[in-house]
């Protein structure tokens, strides 16, 4: 409903004309005509003087709300930096916050003189980190020694002991494997047991467990000084260990790797095997990450390996990894789908489906998920279809941030079961039964795609875009669906994402087809193909492989 | 006086100048976009050090002739590209493994934005964040930073007449989300006009 007519006497001064210029109207940008129009408008109507002030109140919350200041401490720490940076040998002094390597670290004294390093460490630590964690008192004298020891008396006695905390979500709320020496004693009682490195080591756990860029770079640093140090072996297993976390968690996940492997050769030497089986486990995460697929299943392997080599021993450390056997095979599991071998993968879930699993719901939704695929992938949609229907079940009892990324996710994989449901009795030509899974799958495909928009999980969203192509073409055959598939399939390049780019190739292959190109719908089928085994996710290729092998069969 | 000294006296004066220095309000800049202390902080840093950096070189780091104004915008502009970095390498962290595949099956750990996006409870930022980046960020530098359509159209390389856009359509949708008084009594009206900005 339009402004009271009194005020729409003139066509050229309604409110409806001159309401997109009252936003800007205070910022004196509109031109001289405008603005003596819109002024002359305002002294009669009081509708838009109104909107005009709600729109100043609007600038003046914002104005007052966004002007944030610094802390004083961070202001006078910049000033310092800047100082710096414009002194005439800023280029060789100016610390880079976010330069990973060794190099930046300085020179550290030998353990002979410990007291004086330790204090400039300390003093030079509490600088960078003042408002991260409580430092120890930084005054040290001769005496500092002991009162490191003093004042960190839980940096000592626990170092044996490092949580890899992962937010996965796969043990319920939090998941904990422990990196543990089976005896302290030995550590401390060793003759190259640094208290100082105990102290960067507890701190530097600390910082890890912090949802923080700026504590991982912290939390690198001080386990990269642990190395530079003279320290017994346990301890530097220790510091490879938070480095390796630290540099997977700031995106370096070459560099974690390094570290991993590293420390895998250093726990293999102190005869570590529960810390060797958590460090393969780590190095298959990172593996995975970066889409290695195959190294990704042989390090699970080793994990389960030594995990199963503790549990023989009967060694004390193997019982705090006990849910971590039970995650590795849920991983090892997808992973070997991945890698299309079905029946791997469905013995490996089988040894996860214990009974303990059914008391971890995420456990037991990844478990589903993966039966799920598998179904579907040897054609057997009916209980691929009852598979993800449990899951989602399951993902619906819980609700975390995490969560909503997989439950889209699965919604995806379910819809996709659903328009395979619906394709079969379109081809059967039962077109009722078509339009009747195509409705079921709608919701489906809405959701999730909403869900991932929302949780900027840009790759799902990809995949929602490749399903909601299919779903449309199933429905209306008519539409050009080559921009959509062809921005998926430039997101995948840029990104070197192969898996995705495989699958968006395939849906450019089924588009042409569709379209009754058959020759450019082969070769699309080929390309995919082609990206799919640089990719290593072989079970993929199922796709491409039967659309050829149909066309193959109609020639002949 | 050399190039150097010229653009180091010209930053050191930026920095210092009136009640509200330079740092500060690149600082709240950085704020407003990622809406992270931290970030925000390392944000701030890396523009500075870019200029001290290049008044190091010998070379200024605007065109032309070195005016306080100029090095702002310049330091403006740098916190931006820093920010947009930022959001790109976000995002892209945010791929994991196979999108087949349950996420946490392939994660390490999540980088805090999807809390960062949920736990925001102040109506105000709540709605800034909902703002699309480019709307949020024209709305800042033009209502805190009190900058020029057209000076904000050079920092952020587009058109002017797309800033004017940008204000008109973040005001609009402020006003929509935190349900600015004035609704129209009766006698005035009963509904507002279409939003056909």
């Amino acid at each position: 409903m339009s402004p009271p007519d009194k005020y729409a006497s003139a066509p050229s001064q309604t409110c409806r004309d001159l309401e997109p210029l009252l936003p800007i109207l205070r910022d004196g940008e509109l031109s001289d005509e405008e603005t003596t129009r819109v002024q002359a408008h305002l002294e009669i109507c009081p509708w838009c003087r109104r909107e005009l002030e709600a729109y100043e109140a609007i600038d003046q919350a914002v104005a007052k709300r966004f002007a944030v200041q610094m802390s004083p401490e961070r202001a006078l720490k910049l000033r310092e930096l800047i100082a710096g940076w414009l002194s005439p040998d800023a280029t060789s002094t100016a610390p880079r916050t976010d330069d990973l390597s060794d190099d930046a670290l300085p020179e550290l004294a030998e353990d002979s003189d410990l007291p004086e390093a330790a204090a400039s460490d300390l003093d030079d630590i509490q600088d960078a980190e003042e408002d991260c964690y409580q430092v120890p008192p930084v005054n040290c004298s001769g005496s500092s020694l002991s009162r490191i020891q003093r004042a960190t008396p839980a940096s000592v006695a626990p170092m044996h002991r490092v949580r890899l905390q992962h937010i996965g979500d796969v043990m319920g709320s939090v998941a904990l494997a422990t990196l543990e020496n089976p005896d302290d004693s030995a550590m401390t009682s060793s003759h190259e047991y640094s208290p100082l490195a105990a102290w960067y080591l507890s701190n530097a756990r600390r910082l890890l467990r912090d949802a923080s860029h700026r504590s991982w770079l912290q939390a690198h640093r001080l386990a990269a000084r642990c190395l530079s140090r003279r320290s017994a072996q346990e301890q530097r297993l220790q510091a490879l260990f938070i480095a390796s976390r630290a540099s997977a968690l700031l995106g370096d996940a070459e560099q974690a790797c390094a570290y991993v492997d590293d420390a895998l050769d250093l726990s293999l030497a102190i005869a570590d095997i529960a810390a060797f089986a958590e460090l393969a486990y780590l190095h298959a995460l990172l593996d995975s990450r970066a889409q290695r697929i195959s190294e990704a299943v042989s390090h699970f392997e080793m994990a389960l390996d030594a995990l199963n080599s503790c549990a023989e021993r009967g060694d004390r450390a193997y019982r705090a990894l006990g849910d971590l056997s039970l995650d590795t095979h849920v991983r090892l599991a997808a992973h070997q789908f991945l890698l299309g071998d079905y029946s791997s993968a469905q013995s490996s879930l089988a040894q996860a489906e214990q009974p303990l699993a059914t008391q971890l719901p995420m456990i037991a939704a990844s478990i589903e998920w993966t039966h799920a695929l598998i179904e579907r992938w040897r054609g057997n949609l009916t209980p691929a279809l009852q598979y993800a229907l449990n899951a989602n079940a399951r993902y619906e009892a819980t609700d975390t941030a995490v969560n909503h990324i997989s439950h889209a996710r699965l919604r995806i994989i379910t819809a996709d079961i659903v328009l395979d449901f619906a394709e079969q009795a379109h081809q059967a030509a039962q077109f009722t039964r078509s339009g009747r899974f195509l409705m079921l799958a709608q919701p489906l495909i809405r959701t999730a795609r909403s869900y991932l928009h929302d949780t900027m999980d840009v790759a799902g969203e990809q995949l929602a875009l490749l399903c909601f192509v299919r779903w449309r073409r199933l429905q209306t055959q008519t539409d050009d669906f080559r921009p959509i598939i062809e921005h998926v399939i430039r997101f995948a390049e840029r990104c070197g994402d192969l898996p995705l780019l495989g699958q968006a190739l395939t849906a450019m292959g089924q588009d042409l087809a569709a379209r009754g190109e058959d020759e450019s719908a082969l070769n699309m089928y080929r390309v995919a193909l082609d990206t799919l085994t640089r990719s290593q996710a072989q079970a993929l290729q199922v796709w491409p492989r039967r659309a050829l092998l149909r066309a193959q069969e109609m020639s002949a | 006086m050399t190039l150097t000294k010229q653009v180091a006296k010209t930053i050191e004066r930026v920095l210092a100048s009136g009640d509200k220095p330079l740092y500060n309000r690149l600082y709240s800049y950085a704020m407003a976009l990622v809406r992270n202390a931290d970030d925000a902080y390392e944000l701030t840093q890396q523009a500075l050090k870019a200029a001290c950096e290049r008044a190091n070189k010998n070379e200024a780091p605007m065109r032309e002739p070195i005016v306080e104004r100029s090095v702002e915008r310049w330091l403006f502009k740098q916190v931006y590209f820093a920010a947009l970095n930022l959001w790109r390498e976000r995002r892209l962290q945010r791929i994991r493994l196979v999108t087949i595949l349950p996420v946490e099956l392939g994660d390490l750990a999540d980088d805090g934005l999807m809390e960062d996006r949920f736990a925001e409870r102040d109506a105000l930022r709540g709605a800034m964040v909902q703002l699309p980046p480019r709307q949020g960020t024209c709305l800042y530098l033009r209502v805190v930073e009190r900058m020029l359509y057209a000076e904000i159209a050079e920092l952020l390389d587009i058109a002017e007449v797309n800033v004017r856009v940008h204000v008109c359509r973040a005001r609009k949708t402020m006003k929509r989300l935190l349900e600015y008084p004035p609704r129209a009594s009766p006698e005035d009206s009963s509904e507002a006009p279409p939003d056909i900005c």
